[in-house]
């Protein structure tokens, strides 16, 4: 068998592949997917910008760095680095409706920020439609939980191309756009 | 959310089903082929405005190329079943007729993943050595010896089978 009746054979590999008709609604959600998690990248980054510009670093006793924004403001903890960072000691049992955990809290009581692998806070960092940063309700961005396998079809056939929710500045309130979830 | 570029649904659903079958090729796998596939869409999505005033295909097919690399490294490819079944089979067997579709596809899987493209590249999607060399992101040299080394080793595990029916 010469070289070139491989190479025909090769052309012939592939077996029937199925179209699905929706791809390109599916490529699209993917893409907002992605602008989801950049956006998350992008809320860490302004962030960090924040506590180099604006904010005065001190090395907290926890080990992780304290962004101290005055006696009126919520205090943001990022990560330590490195190895010769101080062990954390053993934290208190945080009260709930006070701290974040890793989230900013505004004047609500609501946390805002990314989504972590920990979890999520109340308001999700978003790039509403028109390119601005904001935050959605989480509550919102998940939509109706499906009660069955019959319900999920449901609301799948009632929004097949998804819905819109409202974004938000940082107060929850302050209505700047809309994010398209689909 | 950005809005939907111009001309990107046009060509999602024309050109799709060559790049499948390219993805096909580069996996092995219908499911995997597809996520490539869409994978590669997405992220060429926010580039279409300055994509599709050159060659989008060309893009797709790199982005696809660079994406089914890294996910390579990243899995585990299962375990590789030996060669020594052809010891067990008698003259005749009517398990020696084996497909020649799934002993390439089985020889295929089995190169390098950049001899794997390369093959695909030049051989499937008859693409130049410079274009595949453009893909790759490797030189016109390196491509000729990867598909080069890539396909003889398919016509190795062809000329195998054949040897194994004629007996």
């Amino acid at each position: 068998m010469n070289l070139d009746q491989v190479a025909d054979r090769l052309r012939q590999l592939p077996p029937a592949l199925p179209q699905p008709a929706d791809r390109f609604d599916r490529v699209r959600r993917r893409v907002r997917r992605r602008q989801l998690r950049l956006a998350g990248a992008s809320a860490v980054g302004m962030v960090a910008v924040a506590a180099a510009t604006v904010g005065v670093l001190a090395h907290h006793s926890s080990g992780g760095v304290a962004i101290d924004r005055g006696p009126a403001a919520t205090t943001s903890r990022l990560p330590a680095h490195g190895p010769s960072a101080p062990p954390a000691p053993p934290s208190p049992a945080p009260p709930a409706p006070a701290t974040g955990g890793p989230w900013k809290v505004n004047a609500h009581g609501q946390t805002y920020g990314i989504e972590t692998e920990t979890g999520t806070p109340d308001l999700v960092a978003v790039i509403a439609t028109d390119g601005r940063h904001g935050y959605a309700y989480a509550t919102q961005l998940e939509g109706p939980r499906p009660t069955s396998p019959a319900d999920a079809l449901r609301q799948e056939r009632e929004d097949p191309n998804g819905y819109d929710v409202p974004v938000y500045e940082s107060d929850g309130t302050t209505r700047i756009g809309h994010f398209h979830v689909g | 959310m950005t809005a939907e570029p111009i001309g990107f649904r046009e060509f999602v659903v024309a050109r799709s089903p060559a790049l499948l079958r390219t993805a096909w090729m580069l996996t092995g796998d219908g499911a995997a082929a597809e996520d490539l596939l869409q994978s590669a869409l997405a992220r060429t999505w926010p580039h279409w405005a300055r994509v599709a005033e050159g060659r989008p295909e060309a893009y797709v097919r790199t982005v696809m190329v660079r994406l089914n690399a890294s996910w390579r490294a990243r899995r585990w490819h299962g375990e590789t079943p030996t060669a020594e079944v052809e010891a067990g089979l008698a003259p005749g067997d009517h398990q020696a007729q084996v497909d020649d579709r799934v002993v390439l596809a089985t020889a295929l899987a089995r190169l390098p993943v950049r001899q794997r493209q390369a093959v695909v590249l030049r051989y499937f999607d008859d693409l130049s050595v410079d274009e595949v060399a453009r893909v790759m992101g490797s030189s016109p040299g390196t491509v000729k010896s990867q598909s080069a080394k890539g396909l003889a080793k398919l016509r190795d595990a062809l000329t195998a089978t054949d040897t194994l029916e004629k007996r």
